[in-house]
């Protein structure tokens, strides 16, 4: 009664199959795609919520681009949170895996505390915590008093020059989750390629170069996209901790896009803004794939 | 056949679930379904059963628990209301009563601040309130037109005052005292305040004061006979950038001085009891402090607190009195009526206004005025006295803020940090200043 595969996805077959997802899809059309595109529609107009929306063309990404300086600070802000967030938390969760690779007492203690910051990761009150770490009146000021001495102190938070760095900190801090990846995938590289290599005289180093990073490198894939797409979304810490900063130093894109649609009503340029960070993420994305051939060791590939 | 019937049951069994499910979800209070099912069925006599819900802005736990005594005072008086109440502080507040607008379930009692009341009656989001006004059910006989007027859009009142305030210059008496300077009296000028700041500063070791906020750069404007907005509220209202530059230079040759907290400090501050002059860390309380701040601020000091104008505001020119906050019902609202009920209760019920103690402004009606004198606290004599002097010194409050209003707020607060972290210089600042906010104003409708 039930035929082989290759038939049309409208076949019968499916229909039990269709039954069962169709709570997801339901969902998925009307939170997810209708959403996006009345998104897309609203990216073309002037829309403040309570009016109804009013068709401006390309008004929106022309203010974008030549009008609006602080558009470019958040701009600045989320780049530079990406580009040095992201690279130092992978190394840190890279090392660490290391370390926990080996046979250590407690490594499962030590595993699920490394974990932890991601778990409480993007939440409100790590948020409201590290305010207080960092505040003028904070544990790191107060430490630094007591065992340096330095008394001339400085609010980590609010401090134009400090204020983006600490929130990178706070990225870095919840390295966690893609140190388990790494983890994993150290677990996978075969014990046989390293006895190999120590009878040939590889030193440490020659062997984390040559053999754990090329078989990591697909992991490594994994984590990059991961914490390309993340790091472009970053909100809350903006939000919480710095409220965008001193004079917008840490004024996050999505946080500005926040405050355009709901605090200054022009949920049209919001809208606007959304769809050109779709298209750059997307962008960095594509690149990262499209180079990965060149650079990702799949085992599985064959030669 | 039978195959297809068990498909589409499924499907419909399926379908309802879902639509089920999602109608739950959308309908995030439980409080007004009750009231639309009870609805209009019945005209009898006995009154029916309605819940009404309210929002206000709330800052600090006091706020939210005499709101809470007043309700139940109503709710006493009137058995068949009941009024769940919904509070959110800071910024939050307008974010919400926007998503609430755009998914057309706002509270029926809004509290609306100055600022937005303009935007929202644009938007219709508000009743015309006259009708109630003229059949006694909000009760305003009697009441002097300037009380009225901030909540009256092109003649026709949508926002009940619940209170007037005024801006304020806490300061603490006793340090004062111990430093050898007099109480700032209504003829404070800015160069005695400078002085002022100066003797703080040397004789106790504390800070004079925090930066000066937008909101003494509107009072600084006014004293100069300029204004904020111009009266198409297309462009800024003052043609002169000094005045931006001098607001400014004084403000970095006091933080210097070391006279002021440092800009760091007062990024942090998150809520009215946070802050040098709540701590005890300064000698006077400028910040942005109204005078219903006055129960919050004696209760973190514990002692008794004088208020002053601020500097510069003998001739009347810069001070106003503001309507703290008002009171309007949501268009959409399925018992305006009751409603209305409420608000007249909140603002001129003798129980209520002494349950209240003028913490959300003074009472202005003049019933009430009368009575609620014998039964102020301490502090609300000093604030009545004070409102008073402000009375005798001020002129016209400004215009309503127009919609790009907390987008030049902004602007403003981020040229002054610069400034302060000594990014640019003050002239730079006020260039940008004009030029950020301009812009920003010209694309708002």
């Amino acid at each position: 009664m039930r035929g082989v595969g290759n038939k049309s996805i409208w076949s019968s077959d499916n229909t039990a199959g269709y039954l069962f997802i169709f709570p997801w899809l339901f969902g998925f059309l009307v939170f997810s795609i209708i959403p996006i595109g009345a998104s897309l529609f609203l990216a073309f107009t002037r829309y403040d919520i309570l009016s109804p929306p009013e068709w401006v063309g390309m008004d929106n990404f022309k203010a974008m681009f030549t009008e609006d300086s602080r558009y470019w600070l958040s701009v600045k802000a989320t780049l530079l949170f990406v580009f040095i967030a992201i690279p130092l938390r992978l190394v840190f969760a890279l090392i660490v895996a290391m370390v926990l690779n080996q046979k250590l007492r407690f490594l499962g203690f030590f595993r699920s505390a490394y974990y932890l910051p991601t778990l409480i990761g993007g939440s409100v009150a790590v948020a409201v915590m590290w305010r207080h770490l960092f505040g003028l009146n904070g544990a790191l000021n107060s430490f630094l008093e007591s065992a340096f001495g330095i008394t001339d102190k400085i609010s980590w938070i609010t401090h134009p020059s400090t204020a983006l760095p600490s929130l990178i900190l706070l990225s870095v801090w919840q390295f966690g989750s893609a140190m388990l990846i790494f983890l994993a995938g150290l677990k996978q590289v075969p014990k046989e390629l390293y006895e190999a290599s120590e009878v040939d005289g590889a030193g440490s180093f020659q062997r984390f170069k040559s053999i754990t990073l090329p078989l990591l490198t697909p992991v490594l894939l994994f984590n990059l996209i991961m914490g390309i797409i993340n790091g472009f979304k970053v909100f809350t810490e903006g939000m919480i901790v710095t409220g965008g900063g001193p004079f917008d130093k840490t004024l996050f894109y999505v946080l500005y896009l926040y405050e355009k649609s709901f605090r200054y009503y022009e949920m049209g340029y919001g809208s606007a803004m959304a769809w050109i960070l779709l298209m750059v993420i997307a962008a960095f994305t594509a690149i990262v794939f499209t180079t990965s051939r060149h650079w990702v060791h799949y085992e599985s590939k064959g030669d | 056949m039978r195959k297809a019937m068990k498909v589409i049951g499924l499907l419909a069994i399926s379908l309802t679930m879902t639509l089920a499910g999602c109608s739950q979800g959308s309908n995030e209070n439980p409080g007004s379904s009750p009231s639309t099912n009870n609805g209009s069925n019945q005209t009898d006599k006995a009154p029916k059963d309605v819940t009404l819900r309210m929002s206000y802005w709330a800052g600090s736990q006091l706020t939210v628990d005499k709101n809470n005594a007043v309700i139940e005072l109503f709710e006493k008086a009137y058995p068949h209301i009941k009024i769940e109440a919904e509070y959110y502080a800071g910024d939050a507040y307008n974010d919400k009563i926007n998503v609430q607008a755009a998914s057309n379930s706002l509270p029926d009692i809004i509290r609306v601040d100055y600022a937005q009341i303009k935007n929202y009656v644009n938007k219709g989001l508000l009743t015309p309130l006259d009708d109630y006004i003229s059949d006694q059910t909000i009760n305003m006989e009697g009441v002097a037109e300037v009380n009225m007027k901030g909540g009256m859009i092109d003649g026709v009142t949508y926002g009940i005052n619940i209170g007037n305030n005024a801006l304020v210059m806490f300061y603490d008496p006793d340090k004062l005292a111990e430093a050898g300077v007099n109480p700032p009296g209504p003829d404070y000028t800015w160069e005695q305040y400078e002085a002022d700041l100066r003797a703080v500063k040397d004789k106790l070791g504390l800070y004079g004061d925090t930066h000066l906020a937008r909101e003494h750069f509107e009072v600084w404007l006014r004293q100069h006979g300029q204004k904020l907005y111009a009266a198409d509220q297309k462009t800024l209202g003052y043609e002169d950038d000094q005045l931006f530059v001098e607001f400014m230079e004084q403000q970095l040759r006091w933080q210097k001085e070391e006279m002021i907290s440092p800009i760091s400090v007062e990024l942090e501050i998150r809520g009215l009891e946070d802050g040098p002059f709540p701590k005890g860390e300064s000698a006077f309380g400028g910040y942005s402090y109204w005078s219903n701040h006055a129960d919050i601020m004696e209760t973190q000091l514990g002692k008794e607190l004088g208020m002053a104008m601020y500097p510069g505001s003998g001739d009347g020119k810069g001070m106003y009195m503001k309507p703290s906050f008002f009171h309007g019902v949501w268009s959409g609202s399925k018992h305006p009526k009751e409603a209305a009920m409420f608000i007249e209760f909140f603002t001129n019920n003798i129980n209520a206004a002494k349950s209240l103690n003028a913490y959300f402004g003074m009472p202005y009606h003049p019933n009430l005025v009368q009575e609620m004198q014998a039964t102020f606290s301490e502090t609300q004599k000093r604030v009545s006295a004070y409102l008073q002097v402000v009375e005798q010194h001020s002129s016209e409050i400004d215009p309503p803020a127009p919609v790009a209003g907390s987008e030049v707020g902004k602007i403003f607060t981020n040229v002054a940090s610069e400034i302060f972290y000594e990014r640019i210089t003050p002239a730079e600042g006020a260039a940008k200043f004009r030029t950020e906010a301009n812009a920003a104003l010209a694309k708002a409708k």
